[in-house]
């Protein structure tokens, strides 16, 4: 008897884009490396910095792919998987086996915040080792990385810890906005897409064309901005810590994450509001599925 | 209600509870004891449903109500622990395999017993990799028995399980119910359409209508409190002064339903017999508002 556990798994079996989608974006880019097409001719020209610098933020953008796509199918599931049970009405079945109601709730939102980022999170890291091997090999032979090599262990950790950190960061700042949609999830009979995304919307018309002001806007968008989180620990070193390559500026991935602020990444007024608010949300849910009558 | 053991297993006091203008339940009080086998039958729309969600902690309502000792609505987690139900035909999810279905139930039920559950679907068709949307209708409906019965439950409530379902699973549904999982210990509260099905099954039956409870007896003290005569037509006006509470012509003779008459009245009048629940089901739903009867 491992009730949480269960729960979890449950999910997988009935939402299998969750892992599936993320899956197969990583082997498309693994195809990609493979079959892809680079200028190789304009690598020999690097320093071991700026060729190591390319490889880094390439590789770390393929890593934000797979984040997106699987930010993609985490918000589908956060509106699906609390009406569908109601619209096939198979919630009479987990209902009548001793789950409770914050139990089943947990169990979702653990698996959209926890469990699937951090799946996701090593799915990325073995598909970013598997990339630049590729990726090192066809630049390799015969090139810089005979004297330099390309790869470089410390550099290597600072840049998945840096992506470590953003998603850390990524899910307590998205966890208000995650049990938004799972109230939504319990709450509408139907159109819950629309539901989650018009009543904030309408909120921010109302303020701006009523008291001209747009603070609803702003705190929408702020919150919604994908790399918000992460840049509020960061905004001043990303213009400095930069490898310059011909006219153009790469950031240098391990040199950001030595001038990361973490703590300012995590303890803002804002990211613990938002905390605040998600267990508020969560709660509201929780009470939704318990005493939803659809009759 | 009679009951064999001294805690019934549900005590409804003044349930109600409406859904805006109507009157889902209104003001229904009734006993089960445990090991009993109770019917609460009516036409749709009666309340039947409702009663059953209030008992599972499904729905809020009026009134008090306890259920093994628990308030369904406060207590419906501890309470789920106790009572199993089967709310419809077809909620099982239809991407659920059968062996996942399995495993969920046994990662969450501390009284569910696996190999019980897999020996019962090893007498059907059903095979463990199927999804439930590869299953027609009354394979699902045995799966979902099969889950059921394989959980140690102090109370099972069936809300119409066999609905849509033909004879033969209904029959062999029934069946397994009384021989694999019923006991003296167990107590089931159903609600059906096909009453002439359950008749034999049932221990108590409880009529509802327009959200009250019209009868409420044990099925073998129906015998002692209802009479059906049927009687040829001269003596139909002496047999109506008798005041029964339904009448129905059936090739021309009448058949006349009376509650609580001594035999010696109406003996002399026809053929006297014991109504079936199902007759006794039709009369006591067609029976004028008014006209009330005896009851108790």
């Amino acid at each position: 008897m491992n009730v949480m556990p269960t729960l979890i798994r449950r999910e997988y079996q009935e939402h299998r884009a969750l892992w599936l989608a993320p899956l197969v974006t990583a082997l498309l880019l693994v195809g990609t490396a493979v079959f892809g097409h680079f200028e190789m001719a304009t690598m020999k020209a690097l320093t071991i910095d700026q060729a190591r610098a390319i490889l880094g933020i390439t590789v770390w953008a393929m890593s934000l792919v797979i984040f997106i796509v699987a930010a993609t199918v985490i918000s589908f599931y956060l509106l699906d998987c609390l009406y569908s049970e109601r619209r096939d009405r198979s919630i009479l079945f987990w209902k009548s086996l001793p789950v409770s109601d914050a139990a089943t709730v947990l169990s979702k939102f653990l698996v959209a915040l926890v469990v699937t980022p951090i799946g996701v999170f090593l799915f990325a890291v073995a598909t970013d080792l598997v990339v630049r091997g590729i990726l090192t090999a066809r630049a390799g032979a015969g090139l810089i990385a005979d004297e330099f090599p390309l790869w470089d262990t410390g550099t290597w950790f600072k840049s998945q810890a840096l992506l470590g950190i953003w998603l850390c960061a990524s899910i307590l700042w998205y966890a208000p906005l995650a049990a938004w949609m799972l109230l939504v999830s319990a709450w509408a009979r139907r159109n819950v897409m629309m539901w989650a995304v018009l009543p904030p919307l309408v909120l921010a018309l109302i303020e701006r064309f009523v008291l001209h002001t747009s603070y609803v806007w702003n705190f929408i968008s702020d919150r919604l901005a994908p790399a918000f989180p992460a840049l509020k620990g960061m905004e001043t070193q990303l213009a400095t810590q930069t490898v310059t390559i011909s006219r153009e500026k790469v950031v240098s991935l391990p040199r950001l994450f030595d001038s990361l602020d973490i703590s300012s990444v995590f303890f803002n007024a804002p990211m613990l509001l938002g905390l605040v608010a998600a267990v508020a949300l969560l709660y509201v849910t929780v009470r939704l599925r318990r005493y939803r009558d659809d009759g | 209600m009679t009951s064999t053991s001294d805690t019934p297993v549900i005590v409804a006091q003044d349930l109600a509870k409406s859904y805006g203008k109507l009157h889902a339940l209104d003001g229904v009080s009734f006993k089960v004891g445990a090991g009993r086998i109770v019917g609460l039958i009516g036409p749709n729309g009666a309340g039947k449903t409702t009663a059953l969600k209030a008992i599972l902690g499904l729905t809020p309502y009026d009134g008090r109500l306890s259920v093994l000792g628990h308030d369904p609505t406060r207590e419906r987690d501890t309470l789920m622990h106790d009572v199993c139900f089967i709310a419809d035909v077809a909620v099982l999810p239809k991407w659920l395999r059968v062996s996942q279905a399995l495993d969920y139930v046994a990662g969450v039920h501390p009284r569910f017993d696996r190999t019980r559950a897999e020996g019962f679907l090893a007498t059907t068709d059903i095979r463990m990799k199927s999804r439930v949307r590869e299953l027609s209708k009354g394979m699902v409906t045995q799966l979902h028995l099969a889950l059921i019965l394989a959980i140690d439950a102090r109370l099972l409530v069936l809300d119409e399980p066999t609905l849509g379902l033909d004879l033969l699973y209904r029959r062999q549904f029934y069946d397994t119910l009384l021989n694999d999982y019923f006991d003296k210990d167990r107590t089931i509260v159903l609600t059906t359409h096909q009453v002439e099905e359950i008749e034999n099954l049932l221990t108590d039956v409880i009529f509802i209508r327009h959200g009250r409870i019209v009868l409420d007896s044990a099925v073998e003290d129906l015998g002692g409190r209802y009479q059906q005569l049927v009687c040829a037509p001269d003596q139909v006006e002496r047999a109506r002064a008798l005041n029964p509470f339904y009448s129905r012509e059936i090739f021309g003779r009448v058949a006349l339903f009376y509650e609580g008459r001594p035999e010696a009245d109406l003996a002399p009048l026809g053929e006297l017999r014991t109504p079936t629940i199902a007759d006794l089901f039709v009369a006591k739903m067609q029976m004028a508002p008014g006209a009330q009867g005896a009851t108790p």
